[in-house]
């Protein structure tokens, strides 16, 4: 019974609260909130399967064990899409398939750039957007990361800037770069 | 998908009713931001103090009036600078930095301002330190009862070597240009030629500190420069 106004009553951080306080049951509403929108980061973030699941098992892992830290007054969403970020690019650097650089000029000094509200809209062309994301496949994590989140995720700026711990000018900067790396990948010409 | 969705919520959720998985604490999330904040602190201050201690050592030596003499007085000066310190403050401002970029405050705008800021604050607090009597007080404790890193530190500062540069006392007027005793007792001759650039409030006296750069061989120096040292306030 209380479960069932947990599911449809409680907002994200209400249930952390609750989780936090001990609720167990709470934490399994959360997973089935976010067990979806975490696979579908990862799968698109992420190459192997293999690797997604173990990944995205270690987000709840994290997330179970580190809730005592989050701020409650705080969006649960940009909180544990910030530790699949985290948990994904480790992966990604143990892998070793794709560069993950450690510094990145973008966040020394950045300027406001505006974008278009949807994937296909940006790119002008008739492909669906799941033919889209999987060019992005060629596109560096960094701008890969970006798009899925800004497009596909349909987070903003700030949230974004949150989630990859990145000034929020970057975020506009990245999209634009990475659309114009895309644009160039879907018509090369 | 929805396959894989199960196996993972089912070993997830499992573990944590069998106590495999278990909450950290609160106070192991405050202890790790009070340790953090109390490292930035900490670094905070250290930072000042080297930056402020350079500060007051530049001005102290004389060295910082070198430039002052042309190239080859910008030369002399950069190879005064400490550069070992210099270095330590660099690595030191981007750990620090690294500390602040957790901080939404920080990381949400670019890493220039953040950095740029703390830059300033450092300089600024650095600079009104180095006129405080902090440092005079601390070299002259350091001469009486040294400890380890800072007595060399403040040395350098109370005696300092360089290829074409010396800083001392008039002692005497001499033919060719005057006489001085370093910071180490030692007796300096300074040669005038007519290209020599004196800067000086007013004609050089006996007592007066200067810092003469030149060509040095042996113990005396061919004065390229010669500036008064104003007596710090």
């Amino acid at each position: 019974m209380f479960k069932t106004y947990m599911q449809t009553h409680m907002s994200d951080e209400e249930l952390a609260r609750a989780v936090q306080q001990g609720t167990d049951d709470a934490f399994t509403i959360l997973f089935q909130r976010y067990e979806q929108k975490m696979l579908r980061y990862g799968q698109r973030f992420l190459y192997s399967y293999e690797d997604l699941e173990d990944a995205v098992q270690e987000v709840f892992i994290k997330t179970y064990r580190n809730i005592k830290s989050f701020d409650t007054d705080k969006k649960f969403s940009t909180w544990i899409y910030r530790i699949a970020h985290n948990t994904f690019i480790n992966v990604i650097k143990k892998n070793g398939r794709e560069p993950v650089s450690f510094f990145d000029f973008d966040t020394f000094i950045s300027l406001p750039v505006r974008t278009e509200d949807t994937l296909e809209g940006l790119l002008d062309t008739k492909e669906s957007t799941e033919k889209i994301v999987d060019r992005m496949k060629q596109l560096s994590p960094k701008y890969r990361e970006v798009l899925i989140l800004f497009y596909l995720e349909e987070l903003g700026y700030k949230e974004i800037a949150d989630v990859l711990s990145i000034p929020i000018s970057t975020v506009g900067v990245r999209i634009a770069r990475a659309k114009a790396q895309l644009k160039k990948i879907v018509s090369p010409k | 998908m929805d396959e894989h969705t199960q196996k993972i919520q089912a070993k997830v959720l499992t573990a944590i009713k069998r106590g495999e998985i278990v909450m950290r604490p609160r106070w192991h999330f405050v202890l790790k931001t009070v340790l953090a904040t109390l490292g930035f602190i900490i670094l905070f201050l250290v930072l000042i103090y080297l930056m402020s201690l350079i500060m007051f050592g530049l001005r102290e030596t004389g060295i910082l009036f070198a430039p002052g003499f042309g190239w080859y007085g910008m030369i002399v000066f950069l190879k005064s600078l400490p550069w070992i310190l210099i270095i330590l403050i660099g690595v030191f401002l981007i750990v620090l930095e690294l500390l602040v970029q957790k901080y939404s405050f920080a990381y949400r705008r670019p890493l220039l301002y953040s950095a740029g800021i703390m830059v300033v604050i450092i300089l600024g607090t650095a600079w009104m330190l180095a006129r405080t009597p902090l440092h005079v007080v601390m070299m002259h404790r350091m001469e009486m009862r040294p400890l380890p890193v800072m007595h060399n530190l403040y040395r350098e500062i109370r005696e300092p070597v360089w290829n074409n540069a010396e800083v001392g006392k008039i002692i005497f007027f001499t033919n060719k240009g005057f006489d001085m005793k370093n910071p180490r007792q030692e007796v300096i001759i300074v040669s005038i030629h007519p290209g020599t650039r004196i800067i000086a409030r007013e004609a050089l006296q006996v007592g007066d500190r200067v810092i003469v750069v030149g060509k040095k061989i042996g113990s005396t120096i061919e004065a390229l420069g010669v500036r008064q040292i104003p007596e710090m306030k």
